[in-house]
């Protein structure tokens, strides 16, 4: 070996030496970010691949510490590996926010143990939510519906008949009320118990159910008292409605203790026309036409009961 | 324009039951492949590089308004068309689709596709190559959108990726 021979080869041994303290220090060393040794500066190959492994050391750094939104502009099959990492996490984070907003359609399929934990959640948040979502609804039905009859209760009715006057005053509207309290229902109690009497109340709610269209709203007042508003419905109308449940609640009856129980009920109709003011105090009108029902279902009552009576007769004669 | 002998249409797709009762409608990959770089080699000899990716972009975006079209139909909103492309395209064999960023207000998203039809498993060239994808991917986010995509490819399998990355915003 010549002299020159022996210069080149230890120079080369020294620089792989720098090369490998300086790669080694890129990668176990996070304060490692200087400039190169200079005597490493004329090797091109040697300060690409520093480079490479600084940028990459700062990519596993960013998703090890949760920063998805590193841009790594390094090409390769190691960086490419981090970027396929990468987009599974992003593309997580996405599918997360899917499920957030009740998208519970997402599943796993990239991410070993971790996708059959996460479907497992999604598929439990599912049935979570559902069964929360019906629960929800049987509260509100419970809210709203009185147990025994199955009609709304009064406060419910309230809130729909107040609508129902508010439309019919914008758009000029007709709109009846129907009042209607069981005859003698005491002495339905008395005489056959309790149970008999909430039968005829169920049976009476079932009624007013099927007869009545979908639009129309029932409830129970109180005790065997029941109301009904009739929207878009004219005198002659809810008349006709009145007289026909009057009717069949006198045709139908309720077994109790082998017997056949018959009831017959007192019906007050009132009514408000259509107008073209199209404004008003929908609460003061709403009580007015109750009111009125009411007025005409205790005349029907004093006239002997088991009848139907309106409020406007007296008016017109 | 020079006159046309014929365009694209989907009878050329044909009726593969009665053509191939025995092979049916599934061919092997290398196939694909083999028609789309003899094509793309000779698009690009004849015409040079920039106007052969023009050319595949653009049979890309046909391909996509297509496909959409024809096999995908109307779709409701954005997680509805995604989750249809998703297992359409999974079970043709074509890729897996996941989305990294879908901003429907501003028409930015961020798509990837792995195991993608075009680039897996394909030698590391140093650049991406999906340029028929972004065509494709352009046409398929115009059927649904409505509004024209500039897709870029920025991920590729040939730069080292496992997976295909796209960017696509709308224009204008």
């Amino acid at each position: 070996m010549s002299e020159n021979q022996s210069t080149n080869s230890q120079e080369n041994t020294d620089i792989l030496e720098l090369a490998i303290q300086d790669l080694s220090l890129a990668v176990n060393d996070r304060q490692h970010t200087g400039e190169p040794h200079p005597d490493l500066t004329g090797h091109g190959d040697l300060l690409q691949l520093r480079q490479q492994i600084l940028e990459i050391r700062d990519f596993v750094l960013a998703i090890a510490n949760g920063n998805l939104d590193f841009r790594a502009t390094q090409k390769g099959y190691l960086a490419g590996a981090l970027k396929t990492l990468q987009a599974h996490l992003k593309h997580l984070t996405w599918q997360t926010q899917m499920v957030s907003l009740g998208d519970y359609s997402q599943r796993v399929d990239f991410m070993g143990e971790f996708s059959g934990a996460f479907n497992h959640m999604v598929e439990q948040l599912k049935t979570t939510v559902q069964e929360l979502e019906e629960s929800r609804a049987r509260f509100r039905e419970m809210a709203i519906t009185d147990a025994l009859t199955g009609l709304y209760n009064r406060r419910h009715f309230f809130n729909l008949a107040e609508t129902e006057i508010t439309r019919a005053l914008r758009y000029s509207l007709e709109t009846s009320i129907i009042m209607l309290d069981l005859d003698f229902f005491k002495k339905v109690n008395d005489t056959y118990g309790h149970e008999a009497g909430d039968n005829v109340l169920a049976m009476t709610g079932q009624l007013l159910r099927q007869r009545l269209r979908s639009v129309d709203v029932a409830a129970r007042y109180g005790g065997e008292e029941f109301v009904v508003m009739l929207p878009e419905s004219g005198r002659k109308a809810a008349m006709a409605v009145a007289e026909k449940i009057h009717r069949e609640i006198a045709r139908c009856s309720v077994v109790a203790g082998g017997q056949s129980i018959k009831v017959t009920a007192s019906f007050g109709v009132s009514h408000l026309p259509s107008s073209d003011e199209g404004c008003g105090d929908v609460q003061s009108l709403l009580k007015d036409l109750i009111r009125a029902a009411d007025t005409a279902l205790y005349k029907a009552k004093d006239a002997g009961r088991d009848q139907v009576k309106n409020s406007w007769s007296d008016e017109t004669g | 324009m020079p006159a046309r002998r014929y365009g694209f249409s989907w009878d050329l797709i044909g009726d593969l039951d009665l053509g191939r009762p025995n092979l049916g409608p599934n061919t092997r990959l290398e196939v694909y492949r083999l028609m789309q770089f003899t094509l793309r080699d000779m698009l690009e000899k004849n015409f040079g590089t920039e106007k052969a990716d023009e050319v595949f972009y653009q049979a890309g975006y046909l391909a996509g308004k297509e496909f959409y079209s024809h096999l995908m139909g109307e779709q409701g909103d954005f997680n509805e068309f995604i989750r249809n492309l998703q297992s359409t395209l999974r079970e043709m064999g074509i890729g897996v689709l996941k989305v990294e960023k879908a901003d429907l207000e501003k028409g930015s998203f961020v798509l990837t596709v792995s195991e993608d039809l075009d680039c897996s498993g394909l030698p590391e060239l140093d650049y991406e190559i999906c340029v028929y994808d972004e065509g494709f991917i352009s046409g398929l986010l115009e059927s649904f959108a409505g509004k024209q995509f500039k897709v870029k490819e920025v991920d590729c399998w040939c730069t080292g990726d496992r997976t295909c990355r796209f960017t696509a915003e709308v224009v204008g």
